[in-house]
């Protein structure tokens, strides 16, 4: 570690997750550090913590099934390198996370951590089941990305989000949409995902990002939907969209909230024709 | 207070500043213009730091310790930097010099990065292109030009 950093500086700069921790325990209200683009903007922190010469936090570890992606890792060298076994969903959501420069000084842990804004990458984590690491001096906790965004990230004193582990898992259909632009973030939008089993739906998800600065999982919507034969009774399709309807805040525009239910209504509608036509 | 050392334009560098200070006042006469945006998208400031395209007002000084920055004025003598110039004088983005160093720094990056620009790389990069003087499409034409100048050169050579 630069000593100058550690020593007097307002930025400290740790090499290994050992130090981090470290500096964790020793400054419990220090600010993390990651790619910088909403503490440039807002940060008004005595002391920081920067986490980019920590190179395990650099990582992206592939498996069969799974993705393990440091927090560290920025997004647009995420899209590089994950560009032929990412998932679909993801992909286009980092192709929609901001102008070039953004994404490549963002970092995939850092914009699940910018409070009170959740950017549409996260309904794309989500619909994969993202699940976030939490560690801090003595252990670790895995939280599901949803729980983890509920009302702003739910870091404890002395943690912070060590990698992302997402699932390799290839929907059958799946939709991803935003309203308005997805940088500085703040759009509302939501994500859907199906597994068709012949004609009926074997699995979902579906999350909302309502007003940008909430992310919910509707798992009411999900259950209704499971199970059912395709294509979708209007009767099916209206119980879906009033449980959507209900999730969405009271103070919504109406024209944001006639869009998300109705672009939902429309992929339902067209759930049982092709791949294609549905997205 | 603390010393950062860096190349900019090929010389060493080294300022003395808060390390949260941006990059950008010390990039200012490298050819890279002065932001006007509140959210950082105006991409005029864009500099390439350690093969990357940033926004210096965005990078503190702590975040470049060590790092080769290229502004314009760095590229501008290069093969690529010939044929977009030449391209955004074609299309006219010459006419919009609040922007120009930024968009020519993104067109040297992604036309450098890469073996081929697909389209849809080009519309990606497009869409962000938020200037009053310069439009989505006159820009995807620039690089689309710009792009075919330069490989045609390298294979002539």
């Amino acid at each position: 570690m630069a000593d100058k950093h550690f020593d007097d500086g307002r930025v400290l700069i740790p090499q290994t997750v050992g130090e981090l921790l470290q500096i964790l325990k020793q400054f419990p209200e220090i600010t993390i550090w990651s790619g910088g683009t909403d503490l440039m903007l807002h940060g008004a922190a005595q002391r920081y913590v920067a986490l980019h010469d920590i190179a395990e936090l650099r990582h992206v570890v592939r498996s069969a099934r799974w993705v393990d992606i440091g927090s560290a890792v920025r997004l647009g060298r995420l899209r590089e390198t994950g560009l032929r076994f990412l998932p679909a969903p993801l992909l286009q959501a980092l192709d929609r996370v901001g102008p070039p420069h953004i994404a490549n000084s963002a970092t995939a842990g850092g914009i699940l951590c910018v409070p009170a804004v959740v950017y549409p990458l996260s309904t794309a984590l989500g619909l994969l089941d993202a699940e976030v690491e939490l560690r801090r001096t003595g252990g670790s906790r895995w939280v599901s990305l949803p729980s983890f965004q509920q009302d702003g990230p739910q870091l404890r004193e002395g943690e912070f989000v060590s990698r992302i582990r997402l699932q390799l898992r290839p929907w059958s259909l799946w939709r991803l949409t935003h309203f308005g632009s997805s940088y500085p973030g703040g759009a509302p939008g939501f994500a859907i995902a199906l597994d068709r089993d012949k004609r009926t739906i074997a699995e979902t998800r579906l999350l909302l990002t309502t007003g940008g600065t909430r992310l919910l999982r509707l798992l009411d919507a999900e259950n209704d939907l499971t199970g059912q034969a395709l294509p979708l009774t209007e009767r099916e399709l209206r119980a879906v969209i009033a449980r959507v309807d209900a999730a969405l805040p009271a103070r919504m525009a109406r024209l944001t909230r006639h869009q998300i239910t109705e672009s939902l209504r429309r992929f339902l509608g067209r759930a049982h024709r092709s791949e294609s036509a549905a997205r | 207070m603390t010393t950062t050392r860096f190349v900019l334009g090929g010389v060493e560098t080294s300022v003395s500043g808060e390390e949260l200070t941006p990059l950008y006042p010390h990039v200012l006469r490298h050819g890279a213009e002065e932001g006007a945006c509140t959210d950082r998208r105006c991409l005029r400031c864009l500099v390439i730091v350690a093969d990357r395209v940033v926004a210096s007002c965005m990078v503190p000084l702590f975040r470049v310790e060590g790092a080769v920055i290229k502004t314009r004025a760095d590229l501008v003598t290069t093969e690529l930097g010939r044929a977009i110039e030449r391209a955004f004088l074609r299309v006219g983005i010459d006419e919009c010099p609040a922007v120009y160093d930024g968009l020519f720094v993104l067109a040297y990056h992604l036309i450098g990065n890469t073996q081929h620009l697909s389209e849809a790389a080009i519309r990606r990069s497009s869409r962000y292109v938020a200037a009053s003087c310069v439009s989505r499409e006159q820009f995807e034409r620039a690089l689309r030009l710009a792009e075919r100048v330069y490989r045609r050169a390298r294979r002539g050579r």
